[in-house]
């Protein structure tokens, strides 16, 4: 079975193993992915599934739309070459420019890696948003996130006095 | 579309606390102000599991204390850290003295008593606790200690002696799971008298320190200690040629490493590090300090030049606590540290001698006493 987004990227034209078994994924907005099942067991909810037996010949991700699935099949196929390969630089170098997206993107496929189960895309999208706070002092943190103040001052003093290394 | 201002409202909690656990620690305390939510999860038993699984591995050098801080310096920020934990912990800085670090954990020693009392803490929670009493050590020799990080627990070695001038000497373990002294072990050997409170440093099951005999002409003698055996051995390992003062060791790389400087006529030659080859039981150098940055930090009045270890980094200080250098194992280079804004404030405080620390240690929020 073809993609039937014509406009997105397929995933299975670039394949390197022509004989290796596929999977067929459909994203919720109804497009089709077809990839190698190395590169879909990279999600453990998916392993899960082909393991328990699954039979369909299309395994639905309901949640994830075809723009985020796209995007996050790039990454499972990535990786799967770089376990073949072990090039730690090689793969921070990818990792960085590939987690290199807006914040809409990042929210979107935090959910995705964590419905799928991906571990690895998981940990990088965490820290990409772990990095974005970790200089900022809370006031900044507030402003990024539109978070609500709702510690009292009272409250926050007696944090900065206990921890004031912390906030030096 | 989700906007950049509605991220973490429609994300899950336990996403949340997933992104939060891949924070620095600083990072962790500062976050507790931003909301009520945040604070609670921060605080939470499952967060703390959690941040020790993804948090970023930091070890930050304790360089020196004064009064009230430890002043830590981070490799990893570049930053100093400084750890108000006396008042914290509730320990008066005159009266207990630091002497080993592992696993997030610091150990004291009551200064003032009849008797030695130890106490632990974790500086970042500043959560302590006092152990029981030895079973007979009375004048401590030798500390260690070793942390296992798999079972949240700790072990702390003494040797030391029921009597200031008896010639048998006694090791002791605490175990944090028992909460218990164990006696291990009595030896009658020359090379475990020596001034007193040595550190003794952890490496692949055994315990390793520099002794001096009693007999000083032979200089300092490689003693370990293996957990297993219960026993104290001297390793016979030649020292460095010359005359050896300031003796540190270290472990870096996974090797144990020794870095002092040698004097001549009472005057400096050199400030060298060497790794002890296993096979030939030799000191072997790997770097000796430039003319340049020796002479920066070794001023006629800072006699004492403390070292401490860690992965690649091997921070030297001197008593003016606030002149420390790092040399990079890998890239063979020196780097100064910034001046710790703090102590700039109150350089008279950091001027004792006593208040180099010279401790690796690796801040962590889930550390148990």
């Amino acid at each position: 079975m073809a993609s039937s987004s014509s406009s997105l990227p397929s995933p299975s034209s670039s394949s390197s193993s022509s004989s290796s078994k596929k999977l067929v994924l459909r994203s919720s907005d109804e497009k089709h992915f077809e990839v190698d099942e190395a590169v879909a067991l990279q999600s453990e909810m998916i392993k899960q599934m082909v393991e328990d037996g699954f039979g369909g010949d299309v395994i639905p991700l309901l949640n994830v739309s075809s723009n985020i699935l796209s995007k996050v099949i790039d990454y499972c196929k990535k990786h799967v070459d770089f376990d073949s390969k072990k090039k730690m630089d090689d793969r921070r170098r990818w990792d960085a420019e590939y987690i290199d997206v807006g914040v809409d993107e990042l929210y979107h496929l935090i959910m995705a890696a964590n419905y799928r189960n991906i571990k690895g895309l998981l940990d990088l999208t965490c820290q990409k948003v772990a990095d974005t706070i970790k200089g900022k002092k809370p006031k900044q943190i507030r402003i990024i996130f539109n978070i609500k103040n709702d510690v009292t001052p009272e409250g926050e003093q007696k944090i900065r006095k206990e921890h004031s290394w912390a906030f030096e | 579309m989700v906007e950049r201002q509605s991220f973490f409202s429609r994300l899950p909690e336990e996403l949340t606390e997933r992104i939060l656990a891949h924070l620095p620690i600083s990072a962790v305390f500062r976050c507790r102000c931003v909301c009520k939510q945040w604070n609670s999860l921060l605080t939470s038993n499952s967060f703390l599991d959690l941040w020790g699984k993804f948090s970023p591995r930091d070890v930050w050098f304790l360089v020196y204390h004064t009064r009230h801080m430890v002043a830590a310096y981070s490799p990893r920020s570049g930053l100093w850290n400084n750890l108000p934990l006396y008042d914290r912990c509730s320990l008066d800085s005159s009266q207990v003295l630091l002497l080993a670090s592992s696993g997030g954990l610091l150990c004291f020693r009551n200064r003032n008593s009849d008797y030695p009392t130890l106490i632990v803490c974790n500086p970042v929670t500043s959560s302590h606790r006092v152990l029981p009493d030895m079973l007979q050590i009375q004048y401590i020799d030798i500390v260690g200690m070793v942390a296992d990080g798999i079972t949240n627990s700790y072990k702390i070695l003494v040797t030391g002696t029921p009597e200031p001038d008896s010639n048998e000497s006694i090791t002791e373990v605490y175990d944090s799971r028992t909460q218990r002294w164990e006696h291990h072990c009595r030896s009658q050997l020359e090379f475990l008298q020596f001034w007193y409170e040595v550190h003794a440093i952890w490496h692949d099951g055994f315990f390793y320190c520099l002794a001096t005999p009693l007999n000083t002409s032979q200089g300092y003698r490689l003693i370990a200690y293996d957990m297993g055996k219960r026993e104290w051995t001297d390793l016979n390992v030649k020292m460095p040629a010359g005359d050896l003062r300031c003796p540190s060791l270290l472990i870096c790389r996974g090797k144990l490493l020794l870095a002092g400087k040698i004097v001549e006529d009472y005057l400096i030659r050199s400030v060298c590090i060497w790794e002890l080859n296993m096979e030939s039981m030799r000191w072997v150098k790997v770097e000796e300090m430039p003319d340049e940055v020796l002479k920066k930090i070794h001023s006629p009045h800072s006699v004492l030049i403390q070292c401490q270890g860690h992965g690649d980094l091997v921070c030297f200080s001197t008593h003016r606590g606030w002149q420390s250098i790092i040399y990079n194992l890998a890239e063979r280079t020196w780097h100064w540290l910034p001046e710790n804004d703090v102590c700039v404030r109150s350089k008279s405080q950091a001027m004792g001698r006593n208040n180099l620390v010279g401790l690796p240690y690796e801040p962590s929020l889930s550390a148990r006493i």
